[in-house]
């Protein structure tokens, strides 16, 4: 099995060094960050779908599925749902504003209407999470070329690592994009394999429906059975969260229309039931095993589950596609986050220093490339609690980010200094809070008091939004029109 | 014969308009979310398994057209 997986990932992976060589040659930062600000339909619509599900996505939702059932699903139900909320309200927007503004990253949106000094900020919490995600991912290539080749966890991370980097450093966008979609088609492949799998494992698709009603609790089976407090912190990370999503601003301005980006952007809503999947057949591996079945140990964790099911429980050939497929699921989303990261590295950090005048434009993106590998490489292999982390990264950006971005977009009275404030003071707070709540409950993402770190961010950052640019002067009207809603075009 | 124009013979001349898959999508995305809301499991089961293969080949026979294009428009550029 490992010689004929290892020949598999060979041949793949000199696919996409072929892809990477094939765009070596652009002339200029937007063509190797933002593909050129080209992307058709289909291929936003795969690759977003492939970046999209990533390995936690995959094994993650499969154990959460198996954990705590049907209302799990609220976690991409509700990114499902902002998904076309962002499309009708920003994605056309978003990508005149790139297009005018030669706009490469949302700190650029930010800049735009309240000066450079937001900038550093912005694009330092709007790094974090790319860096952690990039980094989770590292961790999950590691563990499957541990589980499948029995290759130390550390060199499995640096193996994956460099064969990301060496076809995303040289065709950038193109490569990571195109690479992307390929990677999407086997995801699918291999997620409908394991559905169908998971089905056939219960008998058939009416014996599955039967067995879930026969085997599992009736609270699993039920959409609303979740703590309120736990739903609102949803709706805000997985939801609104969406509303300010530093790689969501990219992917708009990366379409290669305005039409464009508003139509990928409302169906790559559709990849909310593609999530769905992992969810049922962590329920149906739960039945499957009730029933006895299928087995598995008594002491596995939800995110083994999947693994275990590929490698132990389904016949091998298929389990090895589907171990394949699990692979580029990984790679697909470690890609465009690592791209995601240069894009923000290169535009607001190196691009201002005087490496500028040491080389040109192409090679700085590429050096952004590496030197965010090499920080996703380093969160993999020496900073603990990387999900905790990931949670309390994506958390304070939209603790920060949420109010001053929607102060730009639609409010004409903030000002610059109330927006800079409103990102500290809902940094700090939520930061603090998260800090409290690890400390109390043993997470940085528990509910203390009926409160989530998150809520405490929102409420302190819109206090400082509305009080200090109250008490400023209005800003005039050239600047504050450049974001705002209605003053940007629709094409 | 290139890969364009054998995928355009199978599936050009279905003529499905933008408007008939702009309908297709809404109607799997409120199926979606109504058998999420109602509990209907086994109809979401029915749904995703039924749904997903097609948005699949659509997205390779899409996705490889553009990127056919993308990489002439490139070779064009002298990329």
């Amino acid at each position: 099995m490992s010689v004929v997986s290892i020949t598999a990932l060979i041949i793949l992976f000199f696919l996409f060094l072929f892809i990477g060589v094939k765009f070596s040659k652009v002339s200029k930062p937007k063509e190797f960050l933002l593909m050129g600000r080209n992307i058709g339909f289909w291929l936003f619509f795969g690759a977003y779908t492939g970046a999209a599900i990533g390995g936690a996505s995959t094994a993650g939702f499969v154990g959460y599925g198996y954990n705590d059932g049907y209302s799990s699903m609220w976690l991409i139900a509700v990114s499902g749902l902002t998904l076309p909320i962002f499309a009708f309200a920003f994605a056309k927007k978003l990508n005149v504003f790139g297009r005018i503004n030669e706009a490469y990253t949302l700190p650029d949106f930010l800049a735009t209407r309240y000066g450079e000094k937001i900038r550093i900020l912005s694009s330092f919490i709007s790094y974090l999470r790319p860096v952690f995600i990039a980094g989770l991912q590292f961790v999950a290539l590691g563990i499957v070329f541990k589980v499948a080749f029995g290759l130390n966890m550390k060199y499995g991370i640096i193996i994956s690592a460099v064969l990301i980097l060496v076809y995303t450093v040289t065709g950038g966008q193109y490569s990571a994009i195109t690479a992307q979609w390929i990677q999407s088609i086997l995801q699918g492949a291999g997620l409908l394999i394991f559905f169908g799998a998971t089905i056939f494992y219960n008998g058939g698709i009416s014996a599955s429906f039967s067995n879930l009603h026969k085997f599992l609790s009736p609270e699993k089976l039920n959409a609303y059975n979740t703590d309120f407090s736990i739903f609102t912190v949803w709706i805000i990370t997985m939801g609104l969260f969406y509303l300010v999503d530093p790689w969501l601003y990219q992917w708009a301005y990366m379409a290669k229309s305005a039409q464009t980006s508003f139509d990928a952007m409302v169906a790559v809503s559709l990849s909310s039931p593609w999530g769905a999947i992992s969810f049922i057949g962590g329920m149906l591996i739960e039945s499957a095993a009730k029933a006895n079945i299928i087995s598995l140990p008594a002491s596995i964790q939800g995110d083994q589950i999947y693994l275990y099911f590929i490698t132990k429980v389904i016949h091998p050939a298929i389990g090895l596609f589907l171990l394949v497929s699990f692979l580029m699921t990984v790679l697909s989303c470690a890609s465009s986050f690592l791209l995601n990261g240069a894009t923000l590295m290169y535009n607001d950090f190196l691009k201002k220093t005087k490496i500028t005048q040491k080389y040109d434009h192409i090679k700085i993106s590429r050096i952004a490339v590496i030197v965010t590998t090499l920080f996703g490489i380093a969160t993999a292999l020496w900073v603990p609690f990387l999900i905790p982390l990931w949670i309390i990264g994506q958390g304070l950006a939209v603790s920060g980010l949420l109010v001053p971005v929607f102060a730009a977009w639609f409010w004409k009275r903030g000002t610059s200094r109330g927006a800079y404030y409103s990102l500290i003071s809902g940094l700090i707070s939520s930061f603090v809070f998260s800090l409290f709540a690890w400390y109390r409950k043993g997470s940085p993402n528990a509910i203390v008091g009926g409160f989530h770190f998150v809520h405490i961010g929102l409420f302190v950052s819109l206090i400082f939004m509305v009080f200090i640019s109250y008490i400023d002067q209005q800003e005039p009207d050239e600047i504050v029109n450049k974001t705002l809603w209605k003053e940007i075009p629709w094409v | 014969m290139g890969l364009k124009k054998i995928i355009r013979l199978f599936f050009g001349e279905l003529k499905i308009t933008k408007k008939v898959g702009w309908i297709i999508i809404f109607i799997l995305f409120v199926l979606y979310y109504i058998f999420f809301l109602g509990n209907m499991i086994g109809a979401m089961i029915y749904l995703l398994i039924y749904s997903l293969p097609l948005i699949w080949l659509a997205t390779i026979i899409g996705g490889t057209i553009e990127i056919i294009k993308i990489m002439k428009e490139h070779n064009k550029k002298g990329g």
